[in-house]
């Protein structure tokens, strides 16, 4: 069956095309929210959420944009609201947050089991750990273009369609981005 | 095109992002401008750290939230349809014993839905629970006839339960392992196979929880399912048959992580069993970590890291 097909059936009540409809896009999904919100919790409730939204309204899908771009523009609102929240938290909250603060909550993201000699591992965790504070300093917007263009490989034209702007904002976003982690993560490349 | 353009330009050159044109004349400028080109280089180093740098998404994570995302469909169809009786019948809202609650899982007992499972098993009958009012399982219960009855107030109701049950039991009960070890196998499940897999390895050590574990871990299509295999035969690793899957595996699976999880539980016991396969495996892998370990432990094993 081709998507459309899928789509259409699962529009109709077929449970099992809807789970085939969600399972060759959940990998990707879930990858984003996950690099985006750097926490199993929050990445699954990201998931469930999205998925949960996508079957009570996908009798509204009315083929006028790709599916692709319909799931992701209800994912990334969802990131976005997530992280512009997490930010306000942070932003009220009276503990000044200590460089520690922000090593703990990275090193309670598992090591992947897998890497080349020691050296190389040291340096990709030192790397990962600065990476992980860069992001913080990117706004929602700029993190979530970067993450769909570099790790998604999203054109940049789909990512405005998806954050509901134009190309060119987008791309003015992803510039930003690249010029904050230059900065941050110079020494290291 | 200036400098101070193309330097502009640079990272969607990488992304692939600008047009033939814009693409040719960025080229040219290149090709007579050092200093855009070193720019280019440490933007390129930057892409290559940046490639690196993401976390992989835990393997079993996707599965649970499969799962839970099928519950939770589940779940919603269920009130919807409940909600829309009930209503309909009383105006009332749909009563606690009918919001679903169940599937939340369990932790040191083992509570199976087993409506995965019926249409394959029948329970010993000393498993049933009879269903009280406070136990009527809501997914898969259908409401077949309504009698209202006026005259006292009361509704009697006519349930059709077909398809789901709970069972209650300790985990070295053997009725609950077998119903664990034929969900091991549910082909239909990874995230339910991941689940049992996890509840056999807290299972007393069996002869038959073993070879449930060597099955997985050898034939299951799911990563994530071999991966806890993986785990759960860790106490089984002085075994003859568990060293002799966990060759096999280190020679065949596709996935470096089981892989690379496989060495460490051979070297742990240094047996020379393993030399022939492991020096076969100096010959075929690519991932520098396992080659590493390898040959580490065949030189602890006095052999030869070539084979012959
Ligand atoms: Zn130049």
């Amino acid at each position: 069956m081709d998507e459309a097909a899928l789509i259409r059936a699962a529009q109709t009540g077929d449970e099992q095309a809807f789970e085939q409809l969600v399972h060759s896009y959940d990998q990707a999904v879930l990858r984003l929210a996950y690099n985006l919100l750097r926490s199993q919790e929050d990445a699954r409730d990201i998931y469930q959420e999205a998925f949960l939204r996508v079957h009570r309204n996908l009798h509204t899908f009315r083929f006028d944009c790709s599916f692709h771009t319909w799931l992701y523009r209800i994912v990334t609102n969802l990131c976005l609201d997530h992280l512009r929240k997490r930010k306000v938290r942070k932003e009220e909250s009276t503990v000044v947050e200590t460089e520690d603060g922000t090593r703990d909550r990275v090193s309670t993201i598992p090591e992947p089991g897998v890497s080349g000699d020691p050296e190389r591992y040291l340096l990709s965790r030192e790397l990962r750990s600065r990476m992980n504070q860069v992001l913080e300093q990117l706004t929602p917007r700029e993190r979530t273009v970067f993450e769909m263009r570099h790790h998604q490989g999203m054109r940049l034209r789909a990512i405005g369609e998806v954050l509901g702007t134009s190309e060119e904002a987008a791309k003015n976003c992803l510039f930003r981005a690249t010029q904050k982690m230059r900065a941050a993560l110079g020494e290291f490349v | 095109m200036t400098c101070e353009k193309v330097q502009a330009e640079l990272p969607f050159l990488l992304y692939g992002e600008l047009s033939f044109d814009e693409e040719e004349q960025m080229e040219q400028h290149l090709a007579g401008c050092a200093q855009c080109r070193q720019e280019l280089d440490s933007l390129r180093s930057l892409h290559a750290a940046l490639d690196q740098a993401p976390d992989p998404v835990p393997a079993p994570l996707l599965m649970d939230c499969r799962r839970e995302l099928r519950l939770r469909i589940r779940e919603e169809a269920v009130e919807k349809r409940s909600r829309g009786w009930w209503q309909r019948l009383s105006g009332l809202s749909a009563p606690h014993w009918l919001t679903p609650a169940w599937g939340r899982a369990a932790g040191a007992l083992a509570m199976l839905a087993v409506g995965f499972l019926g249409a394959r098993l029948t329970l010993p009958q000393a498993a049933r629970i009879e269903p009280t009012f406070d136990t009527i399982p809501v997914s898969g219960t259908r409401v077949r006839f309504v009698e209202p009855d006026s005259a006292n107030g009361l509704v009697k109701i006519t349930l059709e339960e077909t398809r789901e049950r709970q069972v209650t039991g300790k985990l070295d009960d053997d009725r609950i392992r077998q119903l664990l070890l034929t969900a091991a196998q549910d082909p239909a499940d990874p995230g339910l196979r991941v689940e049992t897999i996890d509840l056999l390895q807290q299972e007393p050590a069996t002869d038959e929880v073993r070879a449930a574990l060597i099955a997985a871990l050898q034939s299951d299509e799911n990563s994530g399912v071999r991966m806890k295999a993986l785990q759960g035969l860790k106490r089984y690793a002085t075994h003859p048959e568990v060293r002799s899957a966990l060759t096999t595996v280190l020679l065949n699976d596709d996935n470096p992580g089981i892989r690379t999880q496989a060495i460490d539980l051979l070297v742990q016991h240094k047996q020379r069993d393993v030399v022939g396969a492991l020096q076969q495996l100096m010959e075929r892998e690519d991932n520098d970590y396992i080659r590493q370990r390898t040959q580490r432990l065949l030189r602890d094993l006095n052999a030869s890291v070539d084979s012959f």
